[in-house]
């Protein structure tokens, strides 16, 4: 990080769980070109969460170089439980998660429709509320749906990650009005966009809603240099989030000069 | 004994077997979790917890994700 983004954020650290980050962007670990690009981009985000997962192995001593890359790192690993469809899953899951990650950290992701892979509200609830009194820190991957956002708040949760737009859209912020109206009516709880960011604009806009974070990783992942997109992000989110803290002007449907009307010269005086 | 591992048959002579003996003969070292009947088994019960004929072990490790 840059002595002039240290200077941005000396003061605006970011209480997450518990854990204190300079950064304010969470990145996803998959669809890189190679593990080297991978390392390269996160490194170059600047971002100190990322997300990994769980798959099967088969046996034998071939170790981990994926896993060992991202324990290199030093960041904070946020499990996913990506591709279960009820709670139950994302439940075991979550246990298998935090023993071989070693984090009580989980991000609760659990799909309800396999075309926009809309999570199940009915079943994150319930993954939810087993996983709180388990002792986990729940960052439900959420719709941007108002009343869920409560029940998952009444869960037990103190960070939400509502949509932005269907996972590897890029479509950006589809529905902000949604977005807003969640953080007015949650000013205390942790807020991170997750998922359909596809542009650096897209996480200013985010950022500039008063969201706490971002998490991404298809937008970088595939962009066209990894590593130049990841370092775009970085000061995106730094952007967004200056802008949101200085207060925007309000908005006006009539145009108002900017530059003095008095001692306007002769060509109006006609 | 018939069991299902991530997906594929698997032939045993005896009737059940530990978790543990399991991973052992499958050659698994560290850095995965065991799931047993979809049900997580914590690391420091692989002795004394049983495989027995049909049941469906999941043997998972860190992967990329987003």
């Amino acid at each position: 990080m840059s002595h002039t983004d240290m200077i941005d954020t000396q003061n605006d650290k970011w209480i997450l769980e518990g854990k204190e980050f300079d950064s304010r962007m969470m990145i996803g670990s998959a669809l890189y070109p190679s593990p080297k690009v991978m390392k390269e981009a996160i490194e170059a985000s600047g971002a100190q969460i990322v997300t990994v997962s769980l798959r099967r192995q088969s046996g034998g001593d071939k170790g981990n170089p994926f896993w060992d890359i991202i324990k290199s790192l030093g960041v904070q690993v946020l499990p996913n439980t990506a591709g279960c469809h009820t709670a139950q899953e994302a439940i075991t899951t979550a246990m298998m998660a935090r023993e071989v990650f070693g984090t009580n950290w989980i991000k609760v992701e659990v799909i309800g429709n396999q075309y926009n892979l809309q999570p199940d509200p009915f079943e994150l609830v319930e993954a939810a509320k087993v996983l709180v009194k388990e002792g986990f820190r729940v960052l439900p991957y959420t719709t941007d749906d108002l009343v869920l956002a409560q029940k998952l708040v009444d869960a037990g949760c103190t960070t939400l990650m509502p949509w932005g737009s269907p996972i590897g859209s890029g479509r950006g912020l589809m529905n902000p009005y949604n977005l807003k109206a969640i953080r007015k009516q949650f000013p205390d709880l942790q807020l991170i966009v997750d998922a359909g960011i596809g542009k650096p604009s897209h996480a200013i806009q985010a950022m500039e809603l008063g969201y706490d974070g971002i998490l991404l990783n298809s937008a970088v992942a595939l962009a066209h240099d990894p590593v130049q997109m990841a370092r775009a992000f970085r000061h995106a989110l730094t952007a967004g989030r200056l802008g949101y803290k200085a207060g925007a002007m309000q908005e006006r449907d009539m145009a108002s000069p900017s530059t003095p009307t008095i001692g306007t010269p002769f060509w109006h005086q006609a | 004994m018939t069991i299902s591992v991530n997906g594929e048959k698997k032939v045993f002579e005896k009737e059940q077997i530990s978790v543990r003996e399991l991973l052992d003969t499958l050659q698994y070292k560290e850095g995965f979790a065991v799931a047993l009947n979809t049900t997580f088994i914590l690391n420091t019960t692989y002795e004394t917890t049983m495989i027995k004929e049909g049941d469906v072990l999941d043997i998972l490790a860190p992967v990329q994700g987003g």
